[in-house]
């Protein structure tokens, strides 16, 4: 089944590229972390209680370990169970600064053309 | 960097399907169990947690697919999997797909081969710099249609006069002619020799590939110097490059050889060596032919040289002559271009027909798969989806269609190159090039999305209404009529094409019985020529001998092969008559020449020994002459006067005319060999028992021992040198014929796939027929009724088209009027009994299978 007919059903809707740029931000932050977890993350940094679908984010994994910006390995977690734990590498951090600097030019952009109304 | 990486690391995963497919199974089982881990520290059940972690991560399924999309390209894992399941249908109905990919394979092949022969003979650039700024230049004495007139040549003269037009960059006119070359230790042999007026090589823009070109100062003054071409250098001087510099004898005068042609050269077409014209050669009064090409000015259109020469020729000395120019390449392949383009017709009717074919194949898998496709529409495939995987599967047939069609093309075109005629210009060079592959493949591609869409959008209404009909037994072609128009065109198509079939095949029987008017059987002609002198006595002693050889019936001499009837011109006049002479052509030949030739004499007497040089001068008329010279009245015993010979002559006998190939003969004066002073070119004709290829070599070593110094290499028998003339129009009938009769073949097949498909789409109507208690007759006269009146509608419209198109090929047609009755009746007679018998076998196995049964599996 293609994916153009599945319906819209995530519960955040993000900006395109958003993911990744979020995604990278965290495993900066709290360092190599598996999917659920970074899902988990992403829901608990929301503002009011929110489900992501946590599927969705595998796309943006897959985009980010080809780009060669992190790199997944299998780990053992607390739990002991093994899971694939993706980190940051030094690419990932040298695109994630360029990144967050592209995203705060459009987004201050954004802003001022939204809060400039009348002027 | 990353997007390429990122790039790479998809393509990579075209391959690795399967693997990547495991390791993210394992890690979506790992996400599944953790957030169930979690549900159940909640205080959910395990069913209730499994259930819940499922929906939280928006499907198992859903995300592999999501997984999929973003780590390899989707659509051509798409394709792969649509290619594989695409040859599973074929191998599932092996007989359908073998119709489809063999009538492909054929359509395409056959397309590839004459296209690239079209290509190359008519559309090709010839192999000289700025191919289209050189012209032929044309002149007549009166006014001819243009069309009519491709051969016209011009006069030293006119060469002369037209050469210097300011339209011209530079020009050349030459004449070619058959003489004796005899090099350093090698027997003399026939050489074409081209006698060039004008720097030839420069106009063209040629040059030697070793030694070198003409001096000017060597052309103007007929220098003896000649270039050789490389096939006349590889024979006799064994490719041995000193041959620059050596002497070589034309006609026993004695040249130079100052350089030697690339093998691509070949203008004029036969030539094998070159010289320049000579003042002597200007001054003969036989030379008065010439071909004429130049080459344009750099912006001086063709159109304005035209203009240029008729207001040159409007200016002349009365007579006044009509000149023209026309494009090089269009001049010399003016003659084939009515052949190749009645070729390229017919194979593209052929792969009209062959796509019909395949329609009718995918659309009646379509046909069979409306259920199939219906529940994948309900289950959520896309449109889109559903016409790629349907297009996919005509795709993959139309692609092994075309592979094996290149490989038939490579075939086809081995095969048109042993059968093309001598005056197929550069034919030998022709070869599948990429560009031809590449117009294969995109016919293939073409043929393939379209004809897979045609059914894909039929479906559209059945994939969009999954309900109750689309399930059962519903066809889409009962409703659509899309087979029905099928049927009449394809009807149409054979139609026109068996028509066309029937009129080549009728017009190559006529060929193959033409009356020559003498027997080429057993006949065989040695090339003979002379270096002046009196040769009668040669001659006579020549005949003398050949005649004794063991299986020789009889032997003559004779000035002219009989599959010339052009030759030496003579004014003639009856003797005392007054009025303008009229013209006839003077053939000397020897006694016997008739007997040997098989040429009925229809009165007097032939030729004996005694019509010596010294007895009184005789002659014999043809039946042409007879009527058109003498008024049809008795002719022995008339005396005339032809202007060359001087003295009158009494006709002795009447014979048939000679009509070589089914052309008309012209009125002609035969003369004893012995009356008139002969040299030159003479051919010595011999009869035999059995094949005259068995005394070939005996002949040779006869000529040699009687006649010494005279070359030997062209003993030929006169049915091939017959065949040769008119091997164009036997070339093209041939293969026109056989095109069209594989066209009538794959149509019939065709034919056959639709009607039976048209049957079969009615089966149940049928088997409800019989259950209810309708006799077999009549049930099967309502099924088949239908199929015949489609077919003869279509047959109707094949006839119509036919008649419409077919006076346009009449040049290739000998002795059949394109409206042809016969041709006309059986074309769509066959082709309706064809259909007719494909209904009824089609229905005979539903009968066989009976009602009950056919209603059970709908």
């Amino acid at each position: 089944m293609a994916p153009s007919e599945r319906p819209a059903s995530d519960k955040i809707n993000l900006l395109p590229g958003t993911l990744e740029l979020i995604v990278l931000r965290i495993l900066t932050v709290m360092g190599a972390q598996h999917a659920y977890a970074i899902a988990t993350r992403i829901e608990h940094a929301a503002a009011t209680p929110t489900r992501l679908n946590q599927g969705s984010l595998y796309p943006a994994l897959v985009r980010l370990e080809q780009k060669g910006w992190i790199k997944g390995a299998w780990r053992v977690t607390e739990n002991n169970r093994e899971a694939r734990y993706y980190a940051i590498t030094k690419a990932g951090t040298r695109a994630l600064a360029a990144e967050v600097d592209r995203w705060e030019r459009s987004t201050s952009l954004v802003n001022r053309l939204l809060t400039s109304e009348g002027e | 960097m990353s997007a390429l990486k990122r790039f790479v690391s998809r393509t990579l995963n075209l391959f690795r399907f399967n693997r990547a497919e495991r390791r993210f199974a394992r890690e979506l089982t790992v996400h599944l169990a953790l957030l169930e881990d979690e549900y159940q520290r909640r205080g959910m059940s395990a069913a209730d947690a499994r259930r819940q972690a499922a929906l939280v991560l928006g499907g198992v399924e859903q995300t592999k697919d999501l997984h999929r999309d973003a780590r390899s390209f989707r659509w051509i894992d798409d394709l792969w999997r649509d290619a594989g399941y695409a040859l599973r249908m074929l191998r599932r109905s092996p007989v359908g797909a073998a119709v489809a990919i063999l009538s492909l394979a054929l359509g395409i092949g056959l397309n590839s081969a004459v296209f690239a022969v079209v290509d190359w003979v008519l559309l090709r650039p010839l192999p000289y710099p700025h191919p289209h700024q050189l012209v032929r230049v044309f002149s007549a004495a009166t006014a001819v249609s243009r069309s009519s007139a491709p051969g016209m040549s011009l006069t030293p003269d006119d060469f002369t006069r037209f050469g210097e037009a300011g339209s011209f960059a530079s020009s050349a006119a030459f004449t070619t002619g058959t003489r004796i070359l005899e090099a350093q230790g090698h027997e003399p042999v026939h050489a074409v020799v081209a006698r060039i007026h004008g720097d030839l090589f420069a106009t063209l823009g040629v040059a030697p590939v070793i030694g070198r070109s003409f001096r000017a100062d060597e052309l103007s003054g007929g220098a003896p110097v000649v270039v050789l071409g490389d096939e006349l250098w590889r024979q006799q001087f064994h490719g041995d490059p000193s041959a620059v510099g050596r002497l070589v004898s034309i006609d026993g005068v004695v040249y130079t050889v100052v350089g030697v042609m690339p093998p691509n050269h070949h203008y004029p077409t036969e030539a094998q060596l070159w010289r320049p014209l000579t003042p002597q050669d200007r001054g003969n009064k036989d030379d008065r032919e010439f071909d004429m090409v130049a080459r344009l000015q750099e912006h001086v259109s063709l159109g304005q040289a035209n203009a240029e020469l008729a207001a040159l020729a409007h200016g002349g000395p009365a007579p006044a002559r009509i000149v023209w120019a026309d494009d090089l390449q269009r001049a010399e392949v003016g003659h084939v271009r009515t052949a190749l383009e009645a070729l390229l017709a017919s194979t593209l009717l052929v792969l009209l027909i062959v796509c019909a074919n395949v329609a009718a194949v995918i659309s009646a898998r379509a046909n069979d798969r409306a259920g199939e496709i219906a529940i994948r529409g309900a289950l959520g495939a896309t449109r889109a989806r559903l016409v790629t995987q349907l297009t996919t599967e005509s795709l993959v047939m139309a692609l092994l269609g075309g592979a094996l069609g290149l490989l038939a093309g490579q075939w086809t075109l081995q095969l048109l190159r042993g059968l093309a005629p001598v005056g197929l210009p550069r034919l030998t060079e022709v070869v599948l090039d990429p560009r031809i592959l590449l117009a294969g493949l995109t016919m293939t591609v073409t043929i393939g999305i379209g004809v897979g869409l045609l059914p894909a959008f039929r479906l559209f209404g059945v994939a969009g209404s999954p309900g109750s009909q689309a399930l059962g037994s519903i066809r889409w072609t009962r409703r659509s009529g899309v087979r029905r128009a099928l049927v009449l065109v394809q009807a149409a198509l054979a139609v026109m094409l068996t028509v066309g079939a029937g009129l080549l095949g009728r017009s190559l029987g006529n060929l193959v019985a033409i009356e020559n008017g003498f027997s080429a059987d057993h006949l065989i002609a040695a090339d003979l020529s002379f270096r002046g002198g009196d040769v009668r006595q040669l001659l006579r002693d020549l005949t003398e001998q050949t005649a004794a050889i063991q299986g020789v019936r009889s032997a003559a001499v004779s000035m002219q092969l009989p599959t010339q009837t052009a030759g030496l011109r003579t004014q003639v006049r009856r003797e005392g008559a007054s009025g303008s002479p009229a013209g006839a052509t003077l053939r000397p030949i020897s006694p016997r020449y008739f007997e040997a030739l098989d040429v009925p004499l229809l009165a007097g007497r032939q030729f004996t020994n005694a019509d010596s040089r010294t007895a009184p001068p005789v002659a014999i008329v043809n039946e042409t002459f007879v009527r058109d010279i003498l008024g049809g009245a008795g002719a022995v015993g008339v005396s005339l006067t032809p202007f060359v010979l001087k003295a009158p002559l009494t006709v002795v006998g009447v014979v048939a005319d000679l009509t070589p190939a089914g052309k008309p003969d012209r009125a002609a004066l035969y003369v004893p060999a012995d009356q008139v002073s002969l040299g030159g070119r003479m051919f010595l004709l011999v009869r035999t028992r059995d094949d005259p290829r068995a005394i070939q070599q005996l002949l040779r070593e006869r000529i040699r021992s009687v006649a010494p110094g005279v070359a030997t290499d062209r003993i030929i028998p006169v049915a091939e040198d017959l065949e040769a003339s008119r091997s164009l129009t036997r070339f093209s009938t041939q293969l026109a014929a056989s095109f069209a009769g594989l066209a009538l073949l794959l149509s019939a097949i065709g034919a056959y796939g639709l009607v039976s498909g048209e049957v079969v789409a009615r089966w149940r109507e049928l088997a409800v027929r019989l259950a209810l208690g309708a006799l077999p007759r009549q049930a099967l006269w309502a099924v088949i009724r239908p199929c015949a009146l489609l077919l003869a509608a279509g047959a109707a419209i094949g006839v119509a088209s036919a008649l419409v198109i077919a006076p346009s090929f009449t040049s290739l047609l000998h002795g059949v009027e394109p409206d042809d009755t016969p041709t006309l009746v059986m074309a769509p007679l066959v082709l309706v009994s064809v259909g007719i018998s494909a209904a009824v076998l089609a229905s005979i196995r539903l009968l066989w299978t009976g009602p009950a049964e056919t209603l059970r599996t709908e």
